[in-house]
């Protein structure tokens, strides 16, 4: 019966103009989506490349400074330890889940003194833009193919109603298997369809072949919301209410799980965080206790129980300016970790807040599939958050290399193991689509249920 | 052959049919004649399956029908009252879905060969439907049920709404599928439609079979006259 | 107009039995009492946060350590977003432009902290919202109740014995119609009412010095006249159309493209047309225009230097030692105004180039309605940009003024609130006034909406004109 089915739903489907004219505005929606992405992208890197001038200016305007100064003074100077930036940059599949990347800052200076935590913003925006939102990729997908599978799919069943061939059909076949013949097909056309888009989309954003496993990942969680929001209309069809009543179930349950559903999880989860961001600026001022108040003692005790400290070796100069040079660079390490808490608190807090998010994933799909997005186009929280830990790290370890380069003369022979910060990667891995079993499984449940149902 | 024993049927407590028996042999075609309301669609889609009886049953050479049974749905075509197809698929396409639907699979020429014997005219064949007149639909819905090739056709109302032309077109086609051995079963309000056509006549009135006479017996005036009696 | 009311009387009763509608209607109730009480819960949390805060805030100004006028002009203030009862109903851009503001000598902070950074992809599908059920569900809903107001009588037959009464087609529309805003009207005065009677229970004689029911009031208003637009638009096109299913299709079509595409495509089409200079952009402008100013640290530089000497020389005098007063705090006002001139110019360009890209979606109200409501509602409910900007200007004047007077302290040789070091006592936080905000008015607040007053004036003067003038021209057959 399907190659029957399949053939004749496809005559019909590319004869009816109004199916014809969905698919032309989803594609040119999946077209413009992919290019607005690709817009963003390209303005963070831009901006980045930017900053790289920025660096490659001042470290010129330092070797040009350093090759003025006497012989005696440019032989104390063993490395440049100006300005370094992290950068958050876009991967190859930003352009295709924004997520939270335009909220997120994407480049930090890291010299010691200023708190990774308190960069508020690296770009300036627009909130009302910000209200709008972006549209990308995973827009279109999480919003707009379920509208598309409801337009397919709601009345498979109605419209043999409506055009009175239903009762014909009965006599020549099981309709039950007929209305899944006709159901399987229209899924196979928008699983094609978003393939289409999909690859269309790696084309133009130039996703190169070696991530061959992101855009599997990205595909197939794209299929799997596809197949969710079959499983939904197959189970609405077999109520055999009729084609409005079926419109308008689906209508609803479209408002429900995406827009209902989220705000109400969002709402549930999150809290406002205006506290954790004035003792930020509490602490910005100085209204917090600050190490350099901190005695001797208190000093060495707080510093062993940092958990990145390094192991400081013996002081083999003990000077009074290496004995300063040493409290200074603990003390520094000391109010890192205290500015720093402060922010990573409140990362952690959010963080906290999407894990609970997570656990909603089985009434939530929509947020399930776009948060899968965002972690292949690494700009979910979880992303941001490795980020910032990295840089957390990444100054760490500087601070330490630096304060060795300049206080330590036995030091020389590690002057070039510069720290240098690595692009975190994204999240490609199972754990990103294991986070959708729960969609998985409620679709095999809704199918079944709806197969039990007699017409 | 169609046999309905004692056939009952309740829509909660109103009772649409009252013990119906009636039994259709092969070559015979028998007219269900009633006011509306009397039963006559109800009999039909118990017939075809398309609901479960309260009580009694029907049999298609032999076998019991039964929603969602396969058997005796093969065995059995349908005409509807109104035949819409599918607008967007010509006549030939319509007949090959429906043909391949019920597992036939026929070549073009036979296709058009079953057409041309529901005499539907050549150059119609690759219309779209949704441009064709009721008698025309009416005669691609009559090539769907002959290319079923079912010893036992229903049709509820087909000539409401068709020409006298079309009519007798249609009764023609009638006559000639029960010369073919087909046991058919037709529910109308067309009195004079029904003696020319039909083998027996029976007169239903508020879900009950009252009268059943060959159709060899009667005139259509005098059909009349008993029906407006009865009913 | 008896022939009015018995046309809606009967819709009314249709409507009443119709088990989906009831459904539907119930389940609207559900939604929207949790909405009201989960926003007022949470306005309640923020407004409890904000005094808290604020307090705080204050006590460690008054209390900070003696510190000379200047290093307090470093020190600065920590101001607060005050919490408004309207953000209830609609939050509005508040998700994005934060609520507290660092107020400090020498920098303008007016890029507050936002509550939006820092968040999971959760928070871009919006907070539970009244706007949210207003602007997108009700909308939908008036979409399926009313789609076959007409299209089911001629479907069924009886359109052409309705007319055969005598009725004419557009006594039928404007029934209908009329009897379908009456429902989602008094829905919304349903609703108004309960977040009025939460407002007046938070605020037993505190009085209204906000206008908080006034603009409740206007917004409920807005949104009847969207519904009404939206009624009589779907049953006109009901009265129009013969196939259920493909008006269904077309009217979620628009439904969609007016309350989700266009919307974010205004806004991308906005940010493209203007688009915003990054933030290395913006802080380089400042600081290569700042070495062409004064600066109040470097007496070196040849405009303190010019400076200097003409106070020097209004004064009289040939060294800054004998002038009356401390030439510190004088060259710190100098640098600070040179500053806020530079700073007013920077924003204000951030500021314009922010009111270019919003004029797209501003304009594109006239082709939907929906951005007229949706810009309006905010400005109603004090949560749009502007009263945002408001805001910001309120922070940047208590900022000068509070800077200003430290520089004069600065500047005397003597005051009664130094002690014998020159550092400020207490008794000058004491008497220095705090930040408070003062909310603009309602008329202040529309008056940035002249496009959206007009676009939506047009669109309801459209449908009516279509309803008065087009009905009777329908075709029945």
């Amino acid at each position: 019966m399907n190659s029957t089915v399949f053939t004749y739903q496809f005559r019909l489907l590319v004869r009816n103009r109004l199916f014809l004219l969905c698919l032309l505005a989803l594609l040119g929606a999946g077209i413009y989506s992919t290019y607005y992405g690709r817009h963003f992208v390209e303005g963070q890197q831009r901006v980045l490349a930017g900053m790289d001038s920025v660096v490659q200016d001042r470290y010129e305007s330092y070797q040009a400074y350093r090759s003025g100064l006497p012989d005696s003074l440019r032989s104390d100077i063993r490395a440049y330890a100006g300005l370094y930036v992290t950068a958050y940059a876009p991967t190859a599949f930003t352009a295709l889940a924004i997520g939270q990347k335009d909220n997120y800052p994407f480049y930090h200076e890291v010299n010691g003194l200023k708190n990774i935590y308190e960069v508020d913003t690296t770009t300036i925006k627009n909130p009302a833009k910000q209200l709008a939102g972006n549209f990308d990729l995973s827009f279109v997908i999480v919003y707009l193919f379920p509208l598309f599978v409801i337009v397919l799919g709601y009345n498979v069943l109605s419209e043999e109603q409506d055009q009175h061939t239903f009762s014909l059909l009965a006599v020549q076949t099981d309709i039950g298997r007929l209305v899944r013949s006709k159901l399987f097909f229209r899924l196979l056309v928008m699983l094609v369809l978003s393939l289409v888009v999909n690859l269309t989309a790696f084309a133009i954003n130039g996703i190169p072949l070696r991530m061959i496993w992101a855009m599997v990942s990205w595909c197939t969680v794209s299929w799997l919301y596809i197949i969710f929001w079959f499983s939904l209309v197959y189970l609405v069809v077999m109520l055999d209410r009729g084609g409005s009543v079926s419109a308008l179930l689906l209508g609803g349950l479209w408002v429900l799980f995406l827009l209902v559903i989220p705000t109400v999880v969002n709402r549930q989860v999150s809290s406002l965080h205006v506290r954790e961001q004035a003792q930020t600026l509490f602490n910005r001022r100085g209204d917090l206790p600050r190490a350099y108040d901190l005695s001797e003692q208190e000093i060495t005790s707080q510093y062993a129980n940092l958990s990145n400290r390094h192991n400081l070796p013996v002081l083999s100069d003990t000077s009074a300016l290496q004995r300063i040079m040493r409290k200074s660079y603990m003390v520094g390490r000391i109010q890192a970790d205290w500015d720093n808490r402060l922010g990573r608190n409140a990362l952690e807090a959010t963080f906290r807040e999407y894990q609970r998010a997570l656990d909603y994933n089985w009434v939530n799909p929509a947020f399930a599939v776009q948060q899968c997005f965002n972690q292949i186009g690494n700009t979910e929280i979880v992303n941001y958050r490795d980020y910032m830990l990295a840089v957390e790290h990444f100054e760490n370890e500087r601070a330490y290399w630096l304060y060795r380069l300049w206080n330590d003369p036995l030091f020389d022979g590690e002057k070039d193991l510069t720290p240098k910060f690595t692009q975190i990667e994204s999240h490609i891995s199972i754990r990103t689509i294991r986070k959708l079993w729960s969609l998985l499984f409620i679709s095999i449940g809704l199918w079944l249920i709806a197969i039990t149902r007699k017409l | 052959m169609l046999q309905i024993d004692n056939l009952t049927k309740y829509y909660g407590d109103y009772q649409a049919l009252k013990g119906i028996n009636l039994r259709v042999d092969q070559g015979e075609v028998f007219c269900l004649l009633g006011q509306n309301g009397a039963g006559k669609s109800t009999t039909i889609n118990l017939a075809l399956g398309f609901l479960s009886p309260s009580s009694g049953r029907v049999l298609v050479n032999g076998f019991e029908v039964k929603p969602g049974d396969d058997r005796t749905r093969r065995m059995m075509a349908y005409i509807p009252e109104v035949v819409m197809l599918y607008g967007k698929l010509t006549a030939i396409e319509n007949l090959d879905y429906f043909s391949r639907l019920a597992g036939f699979r026929y070549g073009r020429k036979e296709l058009e060969a079953l057409l041309l014997e529901a005499d539907l005219q050549e150059g119609a064949f690759d219309r779209y439907v949704g441009s064709f007149s009721k008698g025309m639909r009416q005669k691609v819905g009559i090539a769907i049920a002959v290319a079923k090739n079912a010893g036992v056709l229903l049709m509820d109302e087909p000539t409401s709404g068709l020409d006298p032309r079309a009519t007798e077109e249609f009764s023609l086609l009638v006559r000639q599928l029960s010369q073919r051995g087909k046991a058919i079963l037709i529910a109308t309000h067309d009195i004079f439609n029904a003696v020319s056509i039909a083998t027996r006549i029976g007169i239903m009135r508020s879900g009950e079979l009252l009268h059943v006479q060959p159709a060899s017996e009667v005139s259509a005036e005098s059909l009349l006259k008993l029906y407006l009696e009865t009913v | 107009m008896k022939v009015l009311i018995t046309i809606m009387r009967l819709e009314l009763l249709q409507l009443w039995r119709d088990g989906t509608s009831r459904v539907l209607g119930l389940l609207l109730l559900v939604l929207t009492v949790y909405a009201v009480g989960s926003s007022t819960s949470g306005y309640s949390e923020a407004e409890r946060e904000h005094h808290q805060l604020t307090e705080t805030a204050r006590d460690k100004m008054v209390h900070q350590k003696p510190a000379s006028p200047h290093m307090a002009g470093h020190y600065g203030h920590i101001a607060f977003k005050p919490a408004t009862f309207l953000q209830a109903v609609d939050p509005g851009v508040n998700v994005f432009t934060g609520t507290t503001v660092r107020v400090e000598a020498h920098t303008q902070n007016r890029d507050v902290f936002a509550p939006a950074a820092g968040r999971s992809s959760l928070g871009r599908f919006g907070e539970f919202s009244f706007s949210l059920l207003l602007q997108v569900v009700v909308p939908l809903l008036i979409l399926f109740t009313c789609y076959r107001s007409i299209l089911a009588d001629r479907a069924n037959g009886s359109l052409k014995i309705l007319l055969c009464q005598g009725i004419s087609m557009r006594m039928l529309v404007l029934g209908r119609a009329s009897a379908y805003s009456g429902v989602f009207v008094g829905y919304l005065l349903l609703a108004a009412a309960g977040y009025g009677a939460v407002f007046l229970l938070r605020h037993e004689g505190a009085g209204d010095g906000d206008g908080i029911l006034l603009r409740l009031l206007a917004l409920v208003l807005l949104y009847a006249l969207y519904y009404m637009l939206l009624v009589g638009s779907v049953v006109f096109a009901s009265a129009l159309s013969r196939d259920a299913s493909g008006l269904l299709a077309g009217l979620l079509a628009v439904w969609l493209i007016i309350t989700i595409i266009l919307p974010k495509a205004a806004a991308n089409i906005g940010e493209q047309h203007a688009p915003l200079p990054t933030s290395l952009e913006f802080a380089e402008g400042i600081s290569s225009r700042k070495g062409d100013g004064i600066n109040g640290h470097d007496r070196s530089n040849p405009h303190t230097v010019a400076f200097i000497d003409s106070v020097k020389r209004a004064y009289g005098v040939d060294s800054v030692e004998a002038l009356p007063v401390k030439i510190g705090g004088l060259l710190m006002q100098a640098d600070e105004d040179y500053n806020n001139r530079l700073y007013d110019e920077a924003l204000g360009g951030i500021e314009a180039i922010i009111a270019r890209q919003n004029r797209i979606g501003s304009l594109s109200a006239y082709l939907n309605p929906f951005m007229a409501v949706r810009n309006l509602s905010m400005a109603l409910a004090g949560t749009d940009m502007h009263q945002h900007f408001h805001f910001t200007e309120s922070v940047e004047l208590y900022r000068r003024e509070l800077v200003a007077t430290l520089n004069a302290q600065d500047a005397l040789r003597e005051s009664a609130y130094k002690d014998g070091k020159g550092k400020l006592t207490g008794r000058f936080w004491e008497s220095s006034a705090d930040f408070e905000y003062a909310p603009p008015s309602l008329s202040w607040s529309l008056g940035y909406y002249v496009h959206e007053l007009v676009a939506l004036s047009l669109w309801c003067f459209l449908v009516f004109f279509m309803i008065y003038f087009l009905s009777n021209k329908i075709r029945v057959s």
